[in-house]
């Protein structure tokens, strides 16, 4: 009785304490209320003439998940010093280069802010925060 | 009073423990063994210690004693699997399996905060629990030996529950009932279909009545639901229901638990249908 009690509380209080320390109560995945309304979405996406590249950071193999994580926490802190050498450190790798080499011509890299215009239909919308522009 | 005496008297097959022990081990060493990312991920990316290994003045070790590290955690396992000197090697798993994971884990954590990903606690919690198990003594299958009690199976399943339970307790307290109006479900799925241009969301996302239902249906199953898992009568329905769960989560957030974790656990459950499978075979056998 005093192993199963013993080892019980150290595997439920925890979760009441809210300890956060693995391997104990790192429950909080998705745990926060949200809204559309509040979805802000950033990404890298490039254009040229009328091709647009949505995937572009996919593309480039860059973790898309990974760039907004940054950009937004940057973005909403004003660290606009790091976003900006966020962004260069990007679009100064090899697999960019390469890109630059498949897509000759004029291209344009836009640092764009997605969020939701409606959700019935979902339309998404795009505000252009900056560009970036190569090969000119 | 007589209820809590035969809880705490009633014993079971060690077989049953056996079988759970071989093959919760296996399927730990078959994950490992597939993601050999585990073993080079924290090398080359940022590293941020997890609490646990800054209170312990941990430090980031090279990548060769990483791999010294994984080779060791896969054969203690292997050994716990056939149940050579379980008690040692128990012990052993759940500390190169700690050291191991936690080492990747600081890979994955942010600097500004001590939330680390928590796929992989279930695990560690079950190799903890094992070290003080009587019956995790047993090294071989015997079909006379009746050393199980029932409190221990009883207590594996309840750490299973945990990992449930502490998800919606979490989110419950963080976000209250909002979490349930289907927008917060809408939002994810959203967020998710922008990153990653996840198509399966979209099925989703128009219907608020739907995600209002799917989301009571998460904070039922992880809050009530999963206890279930606790009854012979019903274990086997919310295991399904949770593999359901898993599998929407996959399709959805993309997020795999059902390798890391979901197959791990549910030996604990698919132990006693096997294990009579194999005595039926065994005894199909011998009569022929």
């Amino acid at each position: 009785m005093l192993v199963f009690l013993s080892l019980l509380s150290v595997f439920y209080i925890p979760i009441f304490l809210e300890i956060e320390s693995w391997p104990f109560t790192d429950w909080r995945v998705f745990n926060y209320s949200y809204h559309p309304e509040r979805v802000y979405v950033f990404s890298l996406e490039a254009e040229s003439g009328d091709n647009k590249d949505e995937k572009f950071l996919r593309n480039i193999n860059f973790d898309p998940v990974t760039f907004n994580r940054f950009s937004y926490k940057a973005y909403y802190t004003k660290n606009y010093d790091d976003l900006e050498s966020y962004i260069e450190g990007v679009l100064k790798g090899e697999e960019f280069d390469k890109y630059l080499e498949e897509h000759p011509g004029k291209l344009d890299v836009n640092f764009v802010m997605i969020s939701v215009e409606s959700t019935r239909p979902l339309k998404l919308k795009r505000s252009i925060i900056k560009q970036y522009e190569f090969n000119q | 009073m007589n209820l809590i005496n035969r809880f705490f008297t009633h014993k079971l097959s060690t077989d049953q423990f056996f079988v759970f022990r071989f093959l919760f081990c296996a399927s730990v060493l078959i994950y490992l063994l597939m993601n050999w990312f585990y073993v080079t991920g924290p090398y080359g990316a940022n590293y941020n210690p997890i609490p646990l290994f800054e209170l312990f003045s941990i430090e980031q070790w090279s990548l060769g004693v990483n791999k010294l590290l994984f080779v060791l955690l896969c054969v203690s396992l292997c050994l716990l699997a056939f149940g050579r000197v379980p008690r040692i090697f128990t012990a052993l798993s759940a500390i190169f399996f700690f050291l191991f994971m936690g080492n990747y884990l600081g890979s994955m954590k942010s600097p500004n905060s001590n939330y680390v990903w928590h796929s992989h606690n279930m695990i560690l919690y079950i190799l903890l629990a094992l070290n003080f198990l009587p019956v995790n003594k047993v090294k071989t299958l015997s079909s006379q030996s009746k050393e199980y009690f029932l409190w221990e199976l009883v207590l594996l399943k309840l750490i299973v529950c945990t990992g449930y339970f502490g998800s919606a307790f979490i989110k419950l307290k963080t976000s209250g009932l909002d979490w349930m109006d289907g927008y917060t479900l809408q939002a994810y799925f959203i967020q998710k279909h922008i990153l990653t241009g996840n198509t399966f969301v979209l099925n989703f996302v128009d219907s608020l009545s739907l995600l209002v239902a799917i989301s009571w249906l998460t904070i039922m199953l992880e809050l009530i639901l999963c206890f279930g898992l606790l009854f012979k009568k019903t274990e086997f329905y919310v295991l399904g229901l949770l593999f359901g769960f898993h599998l929407m989560i996959l399709l959805t957030l993309e997020i795999n638990f059902i390798n890391s974790h979901f197959i791990p656990i549910s030996t604990l459950f698919m132990a006693r249908p096997i294990l009579g499978a194999i005595k039926r075979r065994l005894s199909q056998t011998s009569l022929s």
